[in-house]
């Protein structure tokens, strides 16, 4: 599978549903550490590399909401919904979306 | 009091946390600080009505950031060290009765998730060397809360059963052209299939020829990975498969909430990466129906198992219990 920079991207290639850093509009799919992957889409078959399409689909964003208890311990909630909940996870999120 | 002594004889550390004694001890469950705080309920751990997955830290910890003050005496025999670390639970759901077994497979891919988040987050702190992920079930192996959960220990040192590993893959590579241990355990016991119990395109579970356990199942990864950080999303999803089938089989097998350790293995957050390989190691404290594996004189005088039964049968009884698809 070829690694491409984000922004770098060509025709062809395919925005998971999951990707929050993936820009909008594009064909990117991204990955950790800054990287996006190629994903070959095979339009006849409706699938992505590996036959994973329907997973992908189902996949949710990861949210994380760190509160800190009385006694100064922390506790952290993490939801996971369709879209990214940038006011709920405090900007504390780390971006984590693979192919 | 809190700290770490070190034991000169057997070369590790033993760590003191006196406050451990007073911990919650299954509490009714009307009182159980894992579930979540409901109206003009008991309050507990978790300050909300409903939640996901709740990572918080320890009440009792054995690690702690920053750490209490050493109480004993360091001396060049045995040296005394801060307990500095993080000990964590996880909370993998708000209902209280269940286990991994009757999760469900997503929420299971999102507990995945979140140990690869809490693995690396940790792993950033400057006083960690390694991340422990661990889930202690059921009162034979000790637990004081039936809730559903895990816990993680971040240490602020390679630990000796991780440490051995890594040596015994350094040694390995050095002798093998690089090859990889851990991947060629996993071949032979692929190739001969006897002690084979599920296996899907990612992930493989088997008991090892050498288990110490009647029992123990390990899950390795098939493709070299060295910690969750390297996992794909489709990996996420049949690890959650093959972990859900390993302890569904486990409670088909013995018609109950079955007891374990379940022990995740990765590379230590610092130093060279890659290394290490993957895997997930239950150590079930059953040997038989109703009868219990303790750790006796062999195994704690001289740190030899003894296994009362062979791997091959007792893999075919699991994966009798295991559907095979």
């Amino acid at each position: 599978m070829k690694v491409a920079e984000i922004g770098k991207v060509k025709q062809g290639q395919i925005q998971l549903e999951h990707c929050s850093r993936g820009v909008r509009g594009t064909n990117i799919a991204c990955r950790s550490g800054g990287y996006c992957y190629d994903i070959m889409f095979d339009r006849k078959k409706q699938k992505m590399d590996g036959g994973q399409s329907e997973m992908h689909e189902k996949h949710r964003v990861m949210n994380k909401e760190k509160i800190i208890k009385d006694d100064g311990r922390y506790l952290i909630f993490y939801s996971f919904t369709p879209e990214r909940n940038d006011e709920k996870n405090g900007g504390e999120e780390k971006h984590r979306c693979r192919s | 009091m809190s700290e770490l002594r070190w034991n000169p004889i057997c070369r590790e550390w033993t760590v003191t946390a006196t406050h451990r004694m007073d911990r919650t001890l299954l509490p009714p469950r009307e009182y159980c600080p894992l579930c979540p705080t409901k109206k003009g309920g008991f309050t507990t751990e978790i300050p909300r009505e409903n939640f996901e997955i709740v990572v918080f830290e320890n009440r009792f910890p054995s690690f702690k950031i920053p750490p209490p003050k050493i109480e004993a005496e360091s001396i060049d025999l045995h040296p005394v060290k801060e307990s500095r670390g993080v000990c964590e639970v996880v909370v993998y759901s708000p209902e209280h009765h269940g286990s991994m077994a009757t999760l469900s497979h997503e929420q299971i891919v999102n507990l995945i998730r979140v140990w690869r988040d809490r693995y690396e987050e940790l792993g950033r702190k400057k006083e960690i060397e390694y991340v422990l992920i661990f889930e202690n079930k059921g009162e034979e192996v000790g637990v004081t809360l039936h809730h559903p959960h895990g816990q993680i220990y971040a240490f602020p040192y390679l630990p000796p059963i991780p440490e051995r590993e890594l040596s015994s893959a350094r040694d390995y590579r050095k002798k093998n052209d690089g090859k990889c241990l851990f991947c060629d355990v996993l071949r032979i016991e692929e190739s001969e299939g006897s002690r084979v119990v599920a296996s899907n395109k990612d992930f493989t579970a088997f008991l090892p020829f050498y288990a110490r356990y009647p029992f123990e199942v390990h899950i390795y990864s098939r493709h070299h990975r060295s910690s969750l950080s390297d996992l794909t999303a489709e990996e996420d999803q049949n690890l959650a498969s093959i972990l859900q089938k390993v302890v569904r089989g486990y409670d088909a097998l013995f018609e109950t909430s079955f007891p374990y350790l379940m022990i995740l293995h990765q590379d230590p957050v610092k130093g060279k990466r890659g290394l290490n390989h993957l895997h997930f190691e239950f150590l079930p404290p059953v040997r038989d129906m109703g009868k219990l594996k303790f750790l006796a004189g062999c195994e704690q005088g001289a740190g030899t198992f003894i296994n009362d039964s062979i791997p091959e049968e007792k893999a075919m009884q699991l994966r009798r219990k295991i559907p095979q698809n």
